[in-house]
């Protein structure tokens, strides 16, 4: 089976900075990819790439085999590619249902049965019992679940996360992963950006390192993480070393 | 709700021998409606324009220039000169969306002012002069009454009437949903699939459309339209400052606004006549300091009682 997410030889330079420098991979259906990377390692142009924000300078991005590079981010989303920020976005004014609705009307034109679907979408990210608070009042593990079902209400086929677990409570992170593992099991292909690297190994099936812009290694996250290279990107060379 | 549109219907008999208070009331159903006109666009979809009055004096001069130039039916002429408004609106919005924040303010203001300039100077429509309405056999067919000033009343009630239930229609609809997600985050709503220049042309187009459709009713009722009565920068700004008062973003707001604002408009003019011009302006202008100081959201949130929660979805 081809990949329904795939990234080749995609290069962004902002300025004299290469923020990406040829970096390629595939996303199988129904896998959930990790990318790991220290800051500044391009992760997030990559995400922005991929779903329209940033326009690559070469390189493509194929979904389900069609190119979407450069599209418009409002046309990929459509397609079924759904991104979600580093810094949670919601609909500020609107409460945590009304945000989901929003996003269920991306897929479907009724009102009542956006409703009932934004509402499956809330129970599902856990927060059905909060659905009438604004979101204006959301703590940080709120938002970030909240943005996960305004994602998933649009019945996406893949979904970007962009540090799903940043800022989120330690003991919170367990319901997260469940959740993430739910959303796969239902059929929704998933790619994430993470720096926990604790949290990301237990349920991720494959990992990405990049640093500087480029992909440094691909595959299980056992090895991904304990990779020399890997490490010292993290953690800096020794003797100028260079990774 | 119903008692207080009860005794609008009644009002014109106690006011049938008092020009003064009818035309307020005239005035505040037309402000009214504009106000809602300008609300789709600045309160709902958050694209605030200081330009609507450019949309006033198009709906204005088209169907004053069809009248005399084709002798065409006023009505006629209110459907063209919202249409007209409408297309105007996305030809101004197409450039200007590319702009964000207080450059599209600002884009909007030199937009309505340059259409100032050039109606001022281009003598076929009537230049600085204006142009004056002929005066045909009075009723609803020709939209012209002359000794008897109640029917424009109940017209410009039946507008307003009109133009809320559509607001309030559009406020639960999904265009309404996706407007408000535009507003609060472009950004996001783009990640969603919704495509903030396609949706904002179309609240443009019906911003402008309405609020063309009350430069048509304006022309007339009085008969006479020149480039500072339908296109001066001053009515733009209030054309903003209604719903901004009365509360952005609510049905109510515009309404509330025109109560407020044009009693002060009228009777500052009878106060200070000649002298007072845009007196009014700097009392709204006080006013607003007031509301943004103390409401924010406008007048509407003085009264909006805590909302009923509505289980609209069985838990």
């Amino acid at each position: 089976m081809t990949a329904l997410l795939s990234v080749r030889g995609v290069s962004c330079a902002f300025g004299g900075l290469k923020a990406l420098n040829a970096v390629s991979f595939d996303v199988a259906r129904g896998e959930i990819l990790g990318i790991i990377g220290p800051n500044g390692a391009g992760k997030s142009t990559l995400f922005s790439a991929i779903s329209g924000y940033v326009r690559p300078d070469s390189g493509e991005v194929l979904l389900d085999e069609a190119d979407i590079t450069g599209r418009m981010p409002e046309d990929i989303a459509r397609r079924g590619l759904v991104k979600t920020f580093q810094t949670s976005r919601p609909f500020s004014s609107m409460t945590f249902l009304d945000n989901v609705v929003v996003a269920s009307l991306a897929s479907q034109k009724n009102l009542a049965g956006a409703r009932k679907h934004a509402f499956r979408c809330l129970e599902q990210v856990g927060l059905a019992q909060h659905w009438d608070t604004p979101a204006r009042g959301a703590s940080t593990g709120q938002r970030k679940r909240l943005e996960i079902g305004r994602a998933l209400a649009t019945r996406p086929r893949i979904v970007l996360l962009d540090e799903p677990f940043g800022g989120v409570d330690f003991a919170a992170i367990d319901g997260l992963i469940a959740l993430l593992l739910t959303i796969r099991d239902a059929g929704v292909t998933i790619v994430l950006i993470e720096h926990n690297l604790a949290a990301v190994q237990r349920f991720v099936g494959r990992l990405i390192a990049m640093n500087l812009g480029e992909k440094v290694l691909e595959g299980e996250p056992a090895k991904v993480t304990q990779d020399r290279r890997v490490v010292n990107a993290y953690l800096g060379t020794e003797d100028g070393e260079d990774a | 709700m119903a008692a207080l549109l009860g005794i609008l219907l009644v009002l014109p008999m106690a006011l049938s021998d008092r020009p003064f208070e009818l035309r307020m009331m005239v005035v505040i159903f037309l402000y009214a409606m504009l106000g809602h006109g300008w609300n789709i666009l600045g309160g709902y979809a958050g694209q605030i324009s200081v330009g609507h009055g450019l949309f006033f004096g198009l709906g204005a001069y088209t169907s004053t220039m069809l009248s005399l130039k084709l002798g065409l039916n006023p009505w006629f002429g209110m459907a063209a000169g919202g249409a007209a408004a409408a297309a105007a609106g996305v030809l101004v919005g197409i450039p200007c969306f590319r702009l964000k924040g207080h450059y599209f303010v600002i884009a909007t203001l030199v937009v309505a002012e340059s259409a100032f300039q050039l109606f001022a100077a281009w003598d076929w429509v009537g230049g600085a002069m204006g142009l004056q309405l002929p005066v045909q056999e009075q009723g609803l067919l020709n939209l012209q009454f002359h000794r008897n000033k109640v029917p424009y009343y109940y017209i410009a009630l039946g507008m307003l009437a009109a133009v809320t239930a559509l607001v309030w229609w559009l406020e639960r609809s999904r265009f309404g949903y996706i407007l408000r997600a535009l507003r609060d985050d472009e950004e996001a709503a783009r990640s969603l699939g919704f495509s903030p220049a396609l949706y904002k042309l179309l609240a443009m187009a019906l911003s402008a459309g309405i609020v063309g459709v009350g430069g048509v009713f304006f022309a007339q009722y009085v008969l006479f339209i020149d480039p500072f009565s339908v296109l001066a920068l001053s009515f733009s700004v209030v054309i903003a400052l209604i719903p901004i008062l009365g509360g952005a973003g609510t049905v109510a707001g515009p309404m509330l606004g025109a109560i407020v604002l044009v009693p002060i408009s009228e009777y500052s003019r009878v106060l200070f006549s000649g002298t007072g011009r845009n007196v009014d302006l700097l009392i709204y202008g006080f006013l607003i300091m007031l509301i943004s100081v103390y409401r924010p959201d406008g007048l509407a949130g003085l009264f909006r009682a805590r909302r009923e929660r509505r289980a609209y979805v069985s838990g």
